[in-house]
Formats: C-alpha cells, structure tokens, sequence
C-alpha cells in the first residue's frame, strides 16, 4: 500500500466473498511503529468477531470519497483477499446430536446385520442340537441283537420244555422291552425305567444266574423324567463282562437325589475291568457317547459319568447336575 | 447211533437243543454236554463224539478257542449261534454248516441230515482244520471251501474268474478248471464280494482282477482276459461303472 502524504481519508472495508456484503467499515487510523525500517505506518485494529462464518474476506482501503468515480476510486484503492478458517469449538447439545445421530445410524443399519447373525448362531445351534437328537436316535435304536435273539432262544427253552406259564410271563417282559425300544422315546419316567429295567434284567436272568435289587430314594420324585435306556447297557456290561463267570453275582441299582441332582448309581460284585484301558465294552462306550450328545442338548445340566472297577466289582455312578430345579 | 454232544454256556439252550433233537432228529443220541471249553476239550476227548453241536460264543471264550486245542477232529460240528458274530464268515468259507438261535426244525434237519451223511461216509473231516487255519491272524491268501460231490476242493480266491448261476447250483470258472458247486450263486455274492468280486448280472459273478475292457456293445459287456464276454443287468450299469471307472 502506497503511503499517502496527502491528508485523505482512506476507509478500510471487510467484505464477506462468501455473501458479497460489507460486513466492516472503519476509518479510525493509528500510527505507529510496526515495521522500523518503513518509519510510521496506519493500521486499523479490527476485531475477529467480524469474521462470522469460515471463508474468504476481502479487505479493501479506498479513499473515502464520493465524488470520484468507479474507475477513478480503483486506481487509488488497493485490497487483499484473506483467507478465515474458524476451528470449530463443539458444544455440549452438538456432541449429544451427534453421538444420538450417529448410534441411530450404527442401529439402524447395524441390528438388523446383528440381528442375522444372532438368528444365524441360533440356526447353527438349533442344526446341532437337532443332529444330536438324530445321533441319539440312531444310538437309542440300536438294540443288541444278540440280547434279541437269545431272549428268544431262551423262550423256545420255556415252550419247548413245556413251562407255559414261565413262557407267558417272559414272553410278556420281552415285549414289553422291544415295544418301549420301537417306541423310541427319548424320555421316561423314573418309574418307567425302573420296570423296563426289571423286565430287561429279568429276561437276562432267563440265560445268567444273578440277583438284582431296584432302589428308589424316597425324596425322588418317581415322575422325573431321564433319558430313556440310559442304563441298559451298563446293565448288559455289568452281566456280560462282570457276572457272566460267577456264582452269587449280584447287581444293585439306585435312584437317589442330592440336593438339585439327580444320581444314579450301578454296583455289581463282578471282576470287573481296567478302566485305563480302551476297550470297556460296547455298552459303556455307547452310553458314554450318549451321555455327551445329550450334554451338548441339555447344557444347564450336565450328565457326568464315573466308573470304579476293580476285581471285587464295579461302581458306576451318573450324576445329574441340576437336573430337578 | 450217531454219538453226539452239546456245549453251549447257557444250560436252557443245551436243554432246548435236547428236547428238539430227541423229537425231530431221533438217530442223534446226545452222550454228553458242557457249557464252558474246559470241560468241553475233555469231554471230547473221554466220549469221542461223532458229531458236535457247538454254541460260537461260550461266556467270554468262543468255539474258536476250543478247536485249535484239539488235536485229532475226527468229528463233525454243527455251530449255533443267535447272531452273525465274530467267525461266522470264516464258517462260511469254510463251507461248515451254522444253525441260528432260536432253532428253527427244519434247518436243524437239514444240518442234521447232512453231517449223517459226512459221518456214514467216512470222509475225513478237512474243513474244521481248514477253519482254524483261516482265523490265524497272519494269512497269506484267502481261500474258500467249495464242497464237491466227493471232495471238498480248497480254492484260492485268486484264482476264480467268475462264477455263474445255473439254478440252485453254481459253476466256478477257475484259471485252470471249471467245477460245479450245489449251492446258489447268492451266498457266494455275499462272500466274495468284500475280495474284489462283482455281480454284473442276475447269473454272473466276476473278479474285477481278471477284467480287461468294458465294451459298448449292447449297452455294456465285460470283456474278460481270457476273451470271454459277460453281460451286464441294465440295473447293474451303473453299479458296474462306478467301480470300474472310479
């Protein structure tokens, strides 16, 4: 900007670029000593309030004179165009709109995505629950067709040696037996277990020479209902593999509770197996199988089996955690 | 008098057995009875049975740990047992005959009828040896029982080419000879099948070995090596295919 050595009243003015509008005018000069070199220079001292908004201003000095024309009051004018970056300073309320609007956005797009993948996790543990039912199922009907045909061996025996009344009661467990397998429940009561047991272990006693005794505790609930056949084929393990060679084998089973559990336990004198070893029979391995499956179902309440077999016998006991709340 | 003796490990079936023979087998006189192999090897020994009635499963033993311990077998043996088990494959190969628990009368009768015939005869008793030979764990090759009208011919499954069905009998074409065996093609399937054998056809079994090409002919015709052509079932196309191709 020239220096001016005549006495004219220059006027500086703010415009907005943005709006076109003046948005300042100011005329009150001072002098001072901002550059030494350059000797006194006016300057206007202007408040940044009047930059409102963010954008280009354009600051014009002209001579304040309103006589001279447009052409005229260029050639004695100058200006500079600036540049007003406001950083912007967040209030409360803009915060709260903004966090609001944001999570309306992540919910809106982000439930229903959330909302698949929940139903997803559901599908997938509703496929595996169902496919251990079906695994169950399969396990369940795999009735031993050697307890089968021999339970039928030992009925010819019976007719065939003129013992018509014995031939009638076993021909009566049997069915019972093959009918509650067809059937294929997956759950029965306490009760109900307790006679397929008898009827199952009654027809073994028709082939083997050995006691049994069924016991209930009288705070268990005979309604319960537990997976059906659960201990049938331990029953079969204890008379193949633990009585089959003795004398006054004897087997004990009970039905008990404590506190919210359920526990079952089956006791035989036989001379029993190595449990470190692989093979246990076929029976216990099958309910061990079955015992995980229905874990996998029923997560709440785990089933848990544990064996104690040494020479002078074999212990089993199932626990049912939580299974009476 | 045919001298015979029962073991099996539950007295009801020894006493069912008895009753059974006594009504419907009347030449069979039953001398003695055992249900452990204990007693069984020297009850054997002391009565000399001519014919054996033996349960496969005997409590935690089976029939096959008895018989490797007899030396002589100069008896014949009928099995029983209620449920294909461990070892009745290798009766089957053996071409010996089993009775099924429950016993039905007429198939006792059957069995019965034959090993009077194998006793009357004379014929020394191979198959029981060839029995106990099979179950040894370390077989070089399988081979089958094929009994024959006068002899009982040890076959290497090797070396049959195919079979054919012609009615209840059987031809097998073996890789030097033909011989004729009075049992259906069906039980053969059943036997051979797990060695390499398929059935292309409701009277043809052929050993997969001795094939050379599939020919087009006529929807499908196995050429063996030996030039022979097979038929094959339309329903056994694919069957066929799947294995030949796979």
């Amino acid at each position: 900007m020239d220096k001016t050595p005549f006495e004219y009243i220059y006027t500086l003015l703010v415009k907005d670029l943005n709006t076109n509008k003046t948005v300042y005018e100011d005329q009150n000069w001072n002098y001072s000593y901002i550059n030494s070199e350059d000797g006194k220079l006016p300057y206007i001292v202007v408040n940044n309030t009047i930059f409102k908004k963010s954008g280009k201003y354009e600051l014009i000095i002209q001579p304040k004179l309103n006589f001279v024309n447009e052409k005229k009051l260029s050639q004695y004018s100058t200006s500079k165009i600036i540049k007003v970056e406001w950083k912007k300073e967040y209030h409360l309320t803009e915060i709260l709109v903004a966090v609001l609007s944001t999570t309306t956005l992540l919910l809106l797009i982000g439930f229903p995505l959330y909302r698949n993948w929940g139903r997803r996790k559901i599908l997938k543990e509703k496929f595996q629950k169902r496919l251990a039912e079906t695994e169950l199922k399969v396990i369940r009907s795999q009735l031993n067709p050697h307890f089968l045909f021999n339970s039928l061996a030992s009925i010819q025996t019976l007719v065939n040696t003129n013992e018509i009344e014995q031939a009638n009661k076993y021909i009566s467990h049997f069915s019972k037996l093959t009918r509650s397998i067809l059937d294929n429940q997956n759950y029965n009561t306490v009760q109900t277990e307790i006679n397929l047991l008898t009827d199952y272990l009654e027809m073994e006693k028709l082939r083997d020479i050995f006691h049994f005794q069924i016991n209930i505790s009288e705070n268990l609930d005979r309604e319960v209902e537990i997976p059906s056949m659960l201990l049938q084929p331990l029953l079969e393990n204890a008379i193949t593999h633990g009585l089959s060679t003795l004398e006054n084998g004897k087997i004990l089973v009970q039905f008990g509770r404590s506190n919210d559990d359920l526990i079952i336990s089956i006791e035989d004198n036989g001379k029993g197996f190595d449990n470190q070893k692989d093979f246990q029979g076929f029976g216990l391995k099958l309910t061990k199988e079955r015992i995980s499956l229905l874990n996998q179902i029923h997560k709440e309440t785990p089933i848990h089996i544990t064996i104690d077999s040494n020479n002078t016998g074999t212990k089993i006991f199932i626990h049912f955690k939580n299974w009476l709340t | 008098m045919i001298k015979s003796i029962i073991i099996d490990d539950e007295i009801a079936n020894i006493k069912n057995l008895n009753v059974l023979l006594n009504k419907y087998c009347p030449e069979i006189t039953i001398v003695n009875t055992s249900d452990n192999i204990y007693d069984a090897e020297k009850i054997i020994r002391a009565d000399k049975p001519d014919l054996i009635f033996l349960d496969i499963r005997l409590k935690e033993k089976t029939a096959f740990d008895l018989l490797p311990n007899i030396q002589d077998i100069l008896f014949e043996v009928i099995f029983v047992t209620a449920y294909d088990e461990y070892g009745i494959q290798a009766i089957k190969f053996a071409s010996l005959d089993y009775i099924l628990k429950p016993i039905n009368i007429k198939e006792l009768q059957t069995a019965v009828a034959k090993a009077v015939l194998k006793i009357k005869s004379n014929q020394q008793n191979s198959q029981i040896q060839f029995l106990i030979d099979q179950l040894q764990p370390a077989q070089p090759s399988r081979k089958i029982a094929l009994p024959m009208q006068s002899e009982i011919r040890y076959v290497n499954i090797d070396e049959i080419i195919r079979c054919k069905a012609d009615n209840t009998y059987t031809t097998f074409h073996l890789t030097n000879e033909t011989i004729i065996i009075s049992k259906s093609l069906k039980e053969y399937t059943d036997l051979l099948t797990p060695y390499g054998f398929i059935r292309t056809h409701q009277s043809h079994l052929i050993n997969t070995k001795y094939i050379k090409s599939w020919l087009k002919e006529d929807g499908g015709t196995i050429l063996l090596e030996n030039g022979k052509k097979i038929p094959v079932s339309r329903q056994k196309r694919d069957l066929v295919k799947n294995i030949l191709f796979k």
